[in-house]
């Protein structure tokens, strides 16, 4: 990935709305589509230009999963030189106009490559099997300040509630709150993301946070 | 745009994939995708590479079931 003009942003722009319109479409190209979606998300923001991503497939049908790096890996190398711990996995439903859905989806920000030194972690599992804890949460890997903070397993192991975690509030929480440089001004980022997140949540499922369902 | 690359697997592969994953974590992975089917994986996220790529394989594959 190069630093691109900003006749470049204008293309990656456009096609970011495509290809969200191609997963919101379904079908048999929404996996791929997905994995180019999520290559211009990283690429107009906080991707490496050494960074990669790549699509997993079987031989079941419609299933897929999405992940940073090279096949066995996950990792997502970000503008800082710290990495993003990215999977998800995808599954289309046989009905051709029903959007990409996925089966669960782990966001990770960590500073060291083998993630001993991860910061947080937003986890999402659609499916009630998965729902030992609340559908989304949020991990944080620290210590509270104040004494007497209760936590059976450690601080690390409390599951935050959230509503949906999203790529796009990964994204603008690396940019605007741990400040890991973005790739585009924020002239061009900050409208390109929101636009591809309201048009997921639109069709996205979104569990009620802390209700396991 | 990053580097984009689809990889299509056969079903050995994806054993073999999940296996060497489940090895280096030391973890038996018939035991983390049925426990996490069943609701029993407490911290699922640890797994999800090989709960990612279980997904691949249909529900009644032998690796689940033998």
């Amino acid at each position: 990935m190069t630093r691109s003009s900003p006749r470049d942003w204008t293309s990656t722009l456009a096609d970011i709305r495509r290809l969200n319109a191609e997963c919101r479409a379904g079908g048999p190209n929404a996996l791929v589509a997905f994995t180019d979606l999520t290559s211009r998300l990283f690429c107009l923001t906080v991707g490496h230009r050494h960074a990669t991503v790549h699509l997993d497939r079987g031989e079941r049908l419609g299933h897929g999963t999405v992940a940073g790096g090279h096949k066995g890996e996950e990792l997502i190398r970000l503008t800082n030189d710290h990495y993003l711990r990215f999977i998800v996995s995808l599954y289309v439903e046989e009905q051709a106009d029903v959007y990409l859905r996925a089966k669960l989806s782990v966001f990770q920000y960590q500073l060291d490559a083998a993630g001993k030194d991860w910061v947080f972690r937003y986890d999402y599992a659609r499916d009630p099997e998965e729902k030992r804890h609340p559908a989304a949460h949020l991990h944080v890997n620290a210590e509270p300040r104040v004494r007497g903070v209760t936590t059976p397993r450690g601080f690390e192991r409390v599951h935050f509630f959230t509503g949906r975690p999203t790529i796009e509030s990964t994204i603008r929480l690396l940019i605007e709150q741990f400040g890991v440089p973005a790739n585009s001004a924020a002239e061009v980022w900050r409208p390109a993301l929101y636009e591809n997140e309201v048009a997921f949540l639109d069709v996205a499922h979104r569990p009620l946070p802390g209700i396991i369902q | 745009m990053l580097a984009v690359q689809t990889y299509e697997m056969t079903r050995d592969e994806i054993v073999a994939l999940i296996e060497a994953k489940a090895a280096r974590l030391h973890v038996d992975p018939k035991h983390i995708v049925t426990a996490h089917r069943h609701g029993e994986l407490e911290d699922w996220a640890d797994y999800a590479d090989i709960l990612a790529l279980a997904e691949l394989l249909e529900n009644d594959d032998p690796l689940f079931t033998a």
